[in-house]
């Protein structure tokens, strides 16, 4: 299921939630406005024929008060005013205004209001007998007057709308800015950053999950510690006994010179190596598997390279076949954990000295561009063969007695750290050959 | 050369002992510091092999205290610590080389040689002692371009006399570095082998200082 923005969703329900309270909000009031606007334009009409009333009875008791009232009642021609007739006792009109239809209004000669076609009439008895006078509002008057009172109501509301819009986007953002920010703190939270989250004030709501979050931080970072902690002395408690058994058997072994039993000692001395070996590759890896949260020092690699330089030229079988060429400056900072980046260059040192060709030299260059290649002799590894040495427990070669666990290790860190291990063979320009090619990343 | 050993393993420090000695080397060995502590202020020794972690401290303090009073003993450290950063904490302490165990005895011997030729000026692989030349790193005599056979103990009274070569040594001072204590020693052994090491390079390859001691011909 396809996840959705708080944000948005935040916004849209607030917006639509505002949308139908103002619809409604709009109705009821255009609703109230229409039927106040009718009952004072209703009350206007009454009032106009009760004030015609007396006005009425004079003017039938007078006829020449009747003929003086006529000029006054005829002069109104505006014909969206009110309208008046006075209806005689047979049914004819004794009198009208200019805007008055010709023809009675058809109403029933009762009290009240009357809806007929493009008129409201009010029709009431007059004071003398027989006589009816009604007022009739034009419905053009009516209804402009209520749809001006309904938009002067509601269309300032309709202005307000797309501001609320607006506020509302405004507000939720605001709002959800300390959410974004933790968000983002948890966000960088991962293999290489298990720091605590700082203290960022965070609302009320938001800070019990700050707090929680920070214990299992923490308590992750013990627990990764402590397995680190765990993979170093158990390569310390491991290595002593290890030690001494290969160191016993040497001797055995010698002692043993073209006695009997002396090449099966041999071969005890030889299994003691590889036991020893995959002891401490297996140690290796599951102390760069609790990488998960290593340190982020600032690791010069040249260093490290010296000091592993000088570690294996110290060995017979390597010595001055290892070259170092170094392109760039005096420095080559990464940033990871001294020991672990260590891992990884001893491991593919030891990789060359393995399975290289042992009369070719082994290559370190580290290049411009944060690369870091080692290079060596030997035959050619099929490109279907490289991509699975980086695999734990594959070889590349069934010669050497290697685990097959350092390439994975390599890889790892190398992964872990944000960086890359690409494995090559042949090396480039040449015809035979491997190159394992480390590219780190730029340090914060 | 007399080789002072701090490991408390004991088969593997028996081990060690064993084979430097086979290779002509006189061992002291100590399980703990303090003896060892008291061993290097009263002999005087041609290389320290030093275990780390030991039941009475850390190998790493005693080097830092023999360094700070100015001993310039050769020390190879021999530890299960196999980290970039124990090995950079070790050499700047004052260690000379660092052997991660498990390791191969062969190792032991050629690195506490290598570490020893550096200390004492023998950079240069080839000796000429009058007709006689000698290859440090291999271990072998040649009289007149001829190899000539010598055991582990005559090639370390070579050794001996090859590393101080400009002054006289005494008859002590080659017991001492060929004996570790409490070896059976007799008292005309170093006549023995000095006679026997002229037999096979001629009379003049060792001089005999009348009441001093010995040294290199030339």
């Amino acid at each position: 299921m396809a996840s959705r923005s708080l944000v948005s969703q935040l916004i849209w329900l607030l917006c639509s939630s505002m949308a139908g309270l103002w619809l409604l909000g709009s109705v009821t009031a255009g609703m109230l406005t229409v039927f106040e606007i009718n009952e004072r334009l209703d009350n206007a009409i009454e009032e106009v024929a009760q004030r015609l009333l007396p006005a009425t009875y004079n003017a039938v008791q007078q006829p020449q008060a009747m003929q003086q009232m006529v000029r006054q009642l005829v002069a109104t021609t505006d014909p969206k005013a009110l309208a008046y007739q006075i209806i005689g006792p047979t049914g004819e009109i004794v009198m009208r205004s200019d805007n008055a239809p010709e023809t009675p209004f058809r109403v029933p000669r009762q009290t009240g209001f009357h809806d007929i076609p493009r008129y409201r009439v009010y029709a009431q008895p007059a004071a003398a007998d027989g006589y009816f006078i009604e007022v009739a509002e034009p419905s053009v008057h009516r209804s402009e007057a209520l749809w001006r009172a309904v938009g002067l109501t509601v269309g300032p509301l309709l202005l307000f709308l797309p501001l609320s819009w607006f506020l509302i986007r405004w507000a939720v953002f605001r709002s959800m800015s300390s959410l974004d920010r933790l968000r983002w703190e948890i966000g960088h939270r991962d293999g290489s950053n298990l720091s605590l989250i700082p203290d960022m004030g965070l609302p009320t709501e938001l800070a019990p999950i700050l707090a929680a979050v920070n214990r299992l931080l923490e308590r992750l970072g013990r627990a990764l510690a402590a397995e680190r902690q765990f993979a170093a002395n158990s390569a310390h408690e491991l290595r002593t006994p290890i030690a001494a058994v290969l160191a016993q058997m040497q001797l055995l072994s010698a002692q043993l010179a073209g006695a009997q039993h002396a090449e099966r000692a041999a071969r005890i001395v030889n299994q003691i190596k590889g036991l020893s070996s995959l002891a401490e590759k297996l140690l290796q890896l599951s102390r760069t598997g609790a990488g998960v949260g290593m340190q982020q020092d600032p690791v010069d690699m040249l260093t490290v390279l010296q000091v592993l330089v000088d570690e294996f030229r110290r060995h017979e079988d390597v010595g001055d076949r290892l070259v170092v060429t170094a392109e760039g400056g005096d420095e080559f900072i990464v940033q990871g954990e001294l020991d672990i980046l260590g891992i990884t260059l001893r491991n593919l040192i030891e990789n060359a000295v393995r399975y290289g060709a042992p009369d070719e030299p082994i290559e370190i260059v580290i290049e411009r561009g944060r690369r870091i290649r080692l290079l060596n002799g030997g035959t050619v590894i099929p490109s279907e063969t490289l991509e699975a040495l980086k695999k734990p427990f594959v070889r590349g070669s069934s010669v050497g007695a290697g685990g097959g666990l350092g390439l994975a290790i390599v890889d790892s860190v190398m992964r872990q750290i944000g960086g890359s291990l690409t494995l090559v063979s042949p090396v480039m320009g040449r015809v035979s050959g491997f190159e394992a090619r480390l590219v780190f990343p730029e340090p914060n | 050369m007399r080789v002072l050993l701090i490991e408390d393993e004991p088969h593997l420090g028996s081990a060690v002992q064993e084979h430097v000695r086979a290779a002509g080397h006189a061992v002291d060995w100590f399980e703990r510091l303090e003896p060892a502590e008291h061993a290097v202020r009263t002999v005087s020794y041609d290389a320290l092999l030093l275990d780390l972690h030991l039941p009475d401290g850390r190998g790493l303090d005693f080097l830092r205290k023999l360094r700070r009073r100015g001993d310039a003993l050769p020390v190879v450290i021999l530890t299960a610590r196999d980290l970039v950063s124990d090995r950079i904490e070790g050499l700047k302490a004052g260690a000379d080389d660092y052997i991660v165990k498990p390791f191969d005895l062969d190792e032991v011997n050629a690195r506490l040689e290598a570490v020893s030729r550096r200390y004492f000026g023998k950079a240069m692989p080839v000796v000429q002692v009058g007709p006689v030349e000698l290859e440090w790193e291999s271990k072998v005599a040649r009289l007149d371009g001829r190899p000539v056979e010598l055991s582990a103990r005559e090639w370390a009274v070579i050794e001996v006399l090859g590393r101080r070569r400009q002054s006289t040594v005494s008859k002590e001072q080659i017991e001492d570095a060929l004996y570790a204590f409490g070896e059976e020693i007799e008292s005309n052994t170093i006549e023995v082998y000095v006679s026997r090491i002229r037999r096979k390079l001629g009379r003049d390859f060792i001089r005999t200082i009348r009441g001093l001691g010995y040294r290199l011909g030339d």
